[in-house]
């Protein structure tokens, strides 16, 4: 089988649904108003795990409460972010848009707070006390199949937990299943609710509390589509660079080529000269959704200033992916940095 | 044509450990059902499971039991591999449903000491093995073939020369209970394709196979079918499962009329062996096909996460040496399994090439494996 041609992957819609957060400009002012905390610094929240003041994003007013009722936390607040995204990238919300894309999800704490429940009953009452409703929420990709039903997604459907790896892994397998001719598009979703099981585990940590989805398209589709950017939304003008892991972040750094001349970092830290901002200091702690809030933040970014962008996540091992600006146009060469593999 | 080296394998089930012993047990008909031995069974109605039995003496649990396998099933398909145990560089895709959720539990009940790390499996892997690319395809019961699926595409973008695909899981009582649940019996027995199939039992299970580009092995990993039914969270949709199958033929790039052998999901549910055998039915009365079928999970239990590889390292070993484990528990084959040739009562003796293996998830995650022989 001949390896598909490369072609590059945009970012062709975005959608937040967050405690604190009512849109992607909250989000891009709320991370360039918090240059990266130093190392050690103390996190700039109280104790309290209540100190989200903001009140807790309702994905009912969004979503209704018919035939929700049964869903998680974090499946309700990825079903509206992804909502969102798909608006933004100009495609139908009715189930009536690409058959063939595909569904990428990343969270690590989804489903705990069912898994926790479930426990707790059956150790105080037994099974008969547990609702068979709960059951598909136990399996870690009910978030992934619930938006492949809703929006009649059926190409390949991926759930993701790496840590604070998995959101930039996310967008890497997406890519990588494009490039593999699997699917000629993905919604992509990162999300972490702030269930009580998740601020018990997680301690008094500031929390992110939602969801953000992207539309990733190869850059002839969107275009062919003749689709634009939603009213709100930014224009897609941003191409996924490289991605790469490592053990530590100058191993990311020096695997990614062209990462050098990203003069912006979404990292907790940078070289001198380097501008550093840091997600978790300004949203709190994201997990799973840490990379898919990095894109985001970075496609908002690269709608408005060229200079490439540079998301590092985790810490031993360590993600990485560059963002690009794109430009549509002829056929050309492909920045450099911008070809994926 | 596309294909990649199985160099190794490595598994552990409830009825043994080590490939071999896995697949002579299966080929012998013996099964790892035993009556549950950690969980309370005054809290349930099924009472009994396919459980690797290495639970403290005494009684109680501990977490961590997923991670000790997986690592031991790794090593297992490295050495066979004739490959080193550094991993520097090395994809590591590992197909799990619950991950460390076991131990999720054990701390929100008993107060056992929990990490946010240790819900997964990526340090313990960096820590025996130094890979710094380990990922975790949380599938549901497609997850290990899924993460086969990924590896292939890593392999033909020449992302990677080699990686270790893993799948894994240990049975958490959320998942158990739930299923026992939903339930109108407690199933006695897993009954893959038979008329009176009483439903699934789960199992406890690792396996983990090497693949490289090139190079020799044991088998050939010709290419994997990957879609999404967008269906139901837990109901399979047959068309969609054979245009999986489909889709695996055309990546594998091999004749369909060729396959010899399926080793089937067949978890002994109503609706999976229904939908299954329904499609399975379908595709070869398209493409001529006249396999011999069978399934594992009469033997191992549904292992979830670690299921579809799992049954994809016996069908390895059926295409080296030429036998079939049996499906023991087969009596009457239900109306739409009929026209299938299923191995029932002994191995068969048959001199396969090209083996299918189906894996199909909740959430209607489906994946498709081709392996011919060499």
């Amino acid at each position: 089988m001949a390896v598909p041609a490369r072609e590059p992957v945009l970012v062709t819609g975005t959608g937040l649904f967050a405690t604190g957060l009512s849109s992607l400009a909250d989000l891009l002012a709320a991370t360039t108003a918090h240059p990266a905390a130093k190392v050690g610094a103390p996190a700039e929240t109280t104790a309290h795990p209540a100190a989200n003041v903001a009140a807790p994003a309702d994905p009912a007013a969004v979503l209704g409460r018919r035939g929700t009722r049964y869903l998680d936390r974090a499946t309700r607040l990825a079903l509206v972010a992804a909502d969102r995204a798909i608006a933004d990238a100009g495609l139908p919300r009715d189930g009536s848009g690409p058959p063939r894309f595909g569904v990428v999800v990343s969270s690590n704490l989804g489903n705990l707070d069912t898994v926790c429940r479930v426990t707790e009953t059956i150790a105080r009452d037994g099974v008969a006390a547990t609702s068979p409703l709960h059951l598909p929420n136990a399996s870690g990709n009910v978030i992934a199949s619930r938006l492949a039903i809703r929006y009649r997604l059926r190409g390949p459907n991926l759930t993701l937990s790496d840590g604070e790896c998995s959101g930039l892994d996310a967008l890497h397998w997406a890519q990588t299943l494009i490039h593999a001719g699997r699917m000629p598009g993905a919604l992509v979703v990162g999300v972490e609710a702030a269930t009580d099981p998740v601020r018990r585990l997680l301690g008094g940590r500031r929390l992110f509390d939602g969801a953000v989805a992207v539309l990733l398209e190869p850059a002839g589709a969107a275009e062919a589509a003749g689709r634009r950017p939603g009213p709100d939304g930014v224009p897609h003008r941003t191409v996924l660079g490289r991605y790469a892991r490592a053990g530590d972040r100058a191993g990311c750094v020096h695997r990614l080529p062209g990462a050098d001349r990203a003069r912006r970092w979404l990292a907790p830290d940078a070289p001198p000269g380097i501008r550093a901002l840091d997600l978790a200091a300004a949203v709190g702690e994201s997990s799973g959704a840490l990379g898919v809030l990095q894109c985001a933040t970075a496609a908002g970014w690269l709608a408005g200033q060229p200079e490439p962008v540079l998301a590092l996540a985790g810490t031993d091992p360590v993600a990485g992916f560059s963002f690009h600006r794109w430009i549509p146009g002829p056929p050309g060469p492909v920045p450099e940095g911008a070809a994926a593999g | 044509m596309t294909g990649w080296a199985i160099a190794g394998t490595g598994a552990a089930a409830s009825l043994g450990q080590g490939t071999d012993a896995v697949f002579q047990a299966l080929c012998a008909g013996r099964s790892g059902l035993a009556p549950l031995r950690a969980f309370d069974h005054t809290r349930y109605r099924t009472r009994q499971a396919y459980e690797i039995d290495d639970r403290p003496p005494g009684g109680g649990d501990r977490p961590g039991r997923a991670t000790r396998w997986l690592l031991a099933a790794v090593a297992e398909a490295l050495a066979e591999a004739g490959a080193s145990e550094d991993l520097t560089g090395v994809p590591v895709l590992v197909g799990t449903g619950l991950r460390e959720l076991r131990g999720a539990e054990l701390w929100w009940r008993d107060g056992a000491p929990l990490r946010p790390a240790g819900l997964g499996f990526g340090a313990a892997l960096r820590q025996r093995f130094g890979t710094t690319d380990a990922y975790q395809v949380v599938n549901a019961c497609a997850a290990s073939l899924y993460a086969c699926g990924l590896a292939t595409d890593l392999l033909a973008l020449a992302a990677a020369d080699t990686v270790v695909v893993a799948g894994v899981d240990a049975i958490t009582e959320s998942m158990f209970g739930l299923l026992d649940r939903v339930h109108a019996q407690p199933p006695d027995r897993v009954r893959p394709f038979d008329r009176d199939r009483p439903g699934v039992i789960m199992g406890e299970g690792a396996v983990a196979i090497v693949l490289r580009r090139t190079g020799p092995g044991l088998a050939t990993l010709r290419g994997v079918g990957l879609n999404c039914d967008a269906h139901h969270v837990t109901a399979p949709e047959p068309e969609s499962i054979a245009e999986v199958i489909r889709d695996g033929y055309r990546r594998a790039g091999i004749d369909p009329a060729r396959v010899d052998l399926v080793y089937a999901h067949g978890t002994g549910t109503w609706l999976n062996d229904q939908a299954e055998a329904t499609a399975l039915s379908k595709v070869l009365a398209e493409t001529g096909a006249q396999p011999l079928v069978t399934a594992i999970k009469a033997g191992t239990g549904h292992t979830s996460g670690g299921s579809g590889l799992l049954s994809l390292v016996c069908a390895v070993r059926s295409l080296r040496t030429g036998t079939v484990p049996p499906i023991p528990t087969l009596r009457e084959p239900a109306p739409e399994a009929a026209g299938l040739r299923l191995v029932r009562d002994r191995p068969a003796r048959s001199a396969v090439r090209l083996a299918q293996v189906n894996a199909f998830g909740f959430g209607g995650v489906n994946a498709v494996a081709l392996v011919e022989g060499r």
